[in-house]
């Protein structure tokens, strides 16, 4: 293939700092600085009838973070919703300021990959003085929920794994692997159905926090088709699940009756709570050490 | 290449976005020939939507429309991604396969935009080259859309309509002409349209678009894919498929998206505007069945 013109890397360079300068959020809007952009390329760019090269420039830069923020919004709805769209905008840009969105790897072309590690970002960045309005637990359980739904859209399809006979004197040395169509969730809040009421609702503002419940609830959610099925889970459904993510099935099996107290109804709940999660296709491989 | 099978000249066609999946295997598409659909959004790991396309490609066909391709970006261009478009071309039997002449990303970072560099003899030869190679690689047309641009470079040595057609000229590939980014480049540039429509071949011209732009409190024109189409627009298609038509037509809407009803409503104004039907008939009836 011909070569590449020597002056292309560097104007690309240019370009880009300009396109990625963030905006300023001072004035309660989001606007481009058009006085930070580098002279070099400023000079190579000429006027039109509407816009000087700066602010012709500026276009571009705005254009960047408005997709980005938009694109944050459309994958953690619930969250831009209980903090407000101006509020996640604004943790948005210092995600993408440290982690711009990158072209290596298979999904080099979808813009969704670009917000893998903004959960991990909210979790580890995000402090209460940012999101004065909203109780941490909440805007965290409110992420994972969002993220709960992300990656449930970007998975694969498996086969669901089914145990041969032969395999049943190995269970309990065995690994399950969580199927990509499957994730569980904990809310202290009625989050979920927050997030179902809300949904095509248009507003900037943040939405009011339905007041914390009792306890803890549990959810399975479950990619059937091309639906999502929230499956509520019992505490010792819910902590199987937890203890499994890291143990052999035998491990969790034992962690379990240890906190529970072994009896002949947990060993029951558990019998049927797996033979469920396998008919539900909860597993897509079984590993042994 | 010359297995597949092309379109009908005259057949009109809608980007197709997930909101409207259903919608489009249904009553309301009766009048739509063809479905784009945004070839990035089907490389990635996730089958399900796969599913959709599967129903769809049974009843019309599908064409590919990419926005990473980043022909024009520094870096070599990425073979994986060109496997990856290939094989869903390949299972889709896409007739053709468009993207842009622009680059979106470079030193090892991604702007998801479309963006524009300077015109000049040695970028021609590149982009030329390039093209190409992807037409090879796909193994079917390949199709580079003009982009609307809101800066123009001094160090420019040819103007953006020669230097789109000296492309699509020496690649060998086709054009993917857009009549909106015509005329928002235009505009907002001081350009002449005619002058820059005067300089496309139209032999090669695979497809238009068709899409809305915003203008801003500047006067200046946004390619935001967010409304209607322009009346400006419509005219300056009038003008292109009497002077140079028949071509397929493809509406896009992307943002704000409205009822596909609407959207049908608005491709079958691309009909009424050729004289190919009466306004009456522009809003799709729905089948009431007994």
């Amino acid at each position: 293939m011909s070569p590449v013109p020597p002056w292309l890397a560097p104007i690309q360079a240019l370009i880009g700092e300009v396109v990625r300068t963030p905006l300023d959020r001072s004035s309660g809007t989001f606007r481009p600085e058009t006085n930070r952009y580098g002279c070099k390329l400023v000079e190579m760019v000429s006027d039109t009838p509407f816009h000087s090269a700066r602010e012709a420039l500026g276009i571009y830069n705005r254009q960047y973070w408005m997709r980005l923020f938009s694109l944050s919004q459309e994958q953690y709805p619930l969250t831009a919703r209980i903090v407000g769209l101006f509020e996640l905008n604004k943790v948005t840009l210092r995600y993408f300021e440290r982690f711009p969105p990158r072209g290596l790897g298979s999904r080099s072309g979808d813009l969704g990959a670009a917000m893998d590690g903004f959960l991990a970002f909210l979790s580890s960045s995000v402090t209460v003085e940012e999101v004065p309005h909203v109780p941490r637990e909440a805007l965290l359980q409110a992420a994972q929920i969002d993220e709960a739904w992300r990656s449930l859209g970007a998975g694969r399809d498996h086969n669901a794994w089914r145990p041969d006979a032969h395999l049943a004197a190995r269970l309990a040395s065995a690994h399950l692997v969580r199927s990509d169509g499957v994730r569980w969730i904990q809310q202290n809040w009625p989050l979920l159905a927050l997030r179902r009421r809300l949904s095509g609702i248009v507003g900037e503002s943040p939405f009011a926090l339905p007041p914390r419940g009792d306890t803890v609830e549990a959810f399975a959610l479950v990619r059937t088709g091309g639906a999502i099925v929230e499956l509520p889970l019992t505490r010792i459904e819910c902590r199987l699940l937890q203890l499994l993510e890291s143990r052999t099935l035998g491990h969790a099996l034992a962690v379990l009756e240890a906190e529970e107290g072994a009896s002949d109804q947990l060993a029951a709940t558990i019998r049927q709570w797996l033979g469920r999660t396998v008919q539900l296709g909860f597993w897509c491989d079984a590993r042994f050490d | 290449m010359s297995t597949l099978v092309s379109l009908p000249s005259t057949s009109v066609g809608l980007g197709l976005r997930p909101v409207h999946y259903a919608d489009a295997c249904g009553d309301l598409a009766r009048t739509v020939d063809y479905y784009e659909v945004i070839a990035d959004n089907f490389l990635g790991d996730a089958e399900t939507p796969r599913g959709w396309l599967e129903r769809l490609r049974r009843d019309k066909p599908i064409v590919l429309h990419g926005v990473g391709l980043n022909l024009l970006g520094h870096e070599p261009l990425d073979e994986t991604y060109l496997a990856r478009l290939r094989d869903l071309a390949d299972w889709l039997e896409a007739p053709y396969v468009t993207d842009h002449l622009c680059w979106t990303g470079s030193h090892g970072l991604r702007h998801h935009d479309l963006l524009p560099l300077p015109h000049t003899e040695d970028l021609v030869v590149m982009a030329a080259a390039r093209a190409r190679h992807v037409q090879e690689r796909l193994r079917r047309p390949f199709g580079l859309e003009n982009l609307s641009s809101y800066i123009s470079f001094r160090t420019s040595t040819l103007s953006e309509w020669d230097f789109y057609s000296r492309v699509v000229a020496e690649s060998g590939c086709y054009a993917m002409l857009d009549i909106n980014n015509v005329y928002v480049s235009c505009h907002n540039h001081g350009w002449d349209a005619i002058q820059y429509l005067s300089g496309v071949n139209f032999d090669r011209v695979l497809q238009v678009h068709l899409a809305g732009h915003e203008e801003l409190a500047s006067g200046g024109l946004v390619d935001t894919h967010n409304r209607a189409v322009s009346s400006p627009v419509w005219d300056l298609y009038r003008y292109v498929w009497e002077a140079h038509g028949p071509f397929p037509t493809l509406l896009e809407w992307d943002d704000s998206i409205p009822s596909f009803e609407t959207l049908v409503t608005e491709l079958n104004r691309a009909k009424v505007v050729r004289g190919d039907m009466v306004p009456a008939d522009m809003v799709p009836a729905k089948v009431v069945r007994a």
